[in-house]
């Protein structure tokens, strides 16, 4: 399932649905790691702030693309049956995973070349394998 | 002597801001029947207030503050549709440069953004930090809300 988002501020965050709040403040060693581990909530760098697409899956097996610009991974607890996807001033994306421990794959995948003004639209592919 | 004038800049900004909204800078004389009116004005000008922290995010402070200062709105209305159109406009001319994001005053997010926003290149994690300080107040809040940022 693809869904469009616009991003803001150079992040995205994936958090437990009826979380309060979720945004979290980065430090210097968060914009170095590139990401951030909260409670409930993964937020990481976006390398265009513009229109991108999510896609979200569950697989048995991670599934590597072969175009990703930057892959990593990271434990995720989903608590409820729904997660939530988003950037700052946007309205947030809902998906359904089942409640369970997984490792969250998040591969970037440029989809076009960057303008005059560094703007290009970009691909994230979120999977969601169980542990 | 320097801090003493830092304040009163401050301190202007600050008034210019919020007389700005409340709309009395558009010349009202002190009839009570006008004052009424005004109030009224007053009252639709902006829907919420945010308090930025400068302390904690002090170069997109000081970029958002000095920005009003310089005549931009102190008041965004958000308007997330228009995001994506209006950052084109705005960060064209604006190259990215590695080592920092390119800050935009009004925000994308807002109808008062756009072309000629003012653009000023500052440390990712002061910036991002407090783009999740204004997603963490502005995540419920529906298209057209209406709100006004005071620096302090």
């Amino acid at each position: 399932m693809i869904s469009k988002l616009t991003v803001s501020y150079s992040q995205l965050i994936v958090y437990n649905k009826g979380i309060m709040k979720p945004f979290l403040d980065w430090t210097d060693a968060d914009i170095k790691r590139g990401y951030i581990l909260g409670e409930g909530v993964i937020s990481f760098e976006a390398v265009s702030d513009y229109k991108c697409e999510i896609a979200v899956s569950s697989p048995m097996h991670y599934d590597e693309n072969v175009n990703s610009t930057r892959t990593f991974s990271l434990p995720f607890m989903v608590e409820s049956e729904g997660i939530m996807v988003s950037s700052v001033g946007a309205n947030s994306l809902e998906f359904t995973i089942e409640p369970g421990e997984y490792t969250l794959y998040v591969d970037t995948i440029p989809l076009e070349q960057p303008k005059a003004n560094g703007l290009y639209k970009v691909r994230y592919e979120l999977q969601f394998v169980p542990n | 002597m320097k801090k003493f004038f830092l304040q009163g800049k401050k301190m202007k900004a600050l008034l210019f801001s919020v007389a700005a909204a409340a709309g009395i800078l558009t010349g009202v004389d002190h009839l009570s029947s006008q004052k009424e009116t005004q109030t009224v004005q007053a009252a639709a000008a902006y829907d919420k207030t945010l308090y930025f922290p400068l302390s904690r995010y002090p170069e997109t402070g000081d970029h958002i503050r000095d920005a009003i200062e310089a005549g931009h709105s102190a008041i965004c209305t958000i308007d997330r549709d228009g995001a994506d159109q209006r950052r084109e406009e705005s960060l064209a001319g604006y190259p990215a440069k590695t080592g920092y994001d390119r800050d935009e005053w009004p925000m994308a997010m807002c109808e008062e953004g756009g072309y000629g926003a003012d653009i000023r290149y500052i440390s990712p994690s002061d910036n991002r930090g407090a783009g999740a300080w204004v997603g963490n107040q502005a995540e419920n809040d529906p298209d057209g809300t209406r709100v006004l940022f005071i620096v302090q």
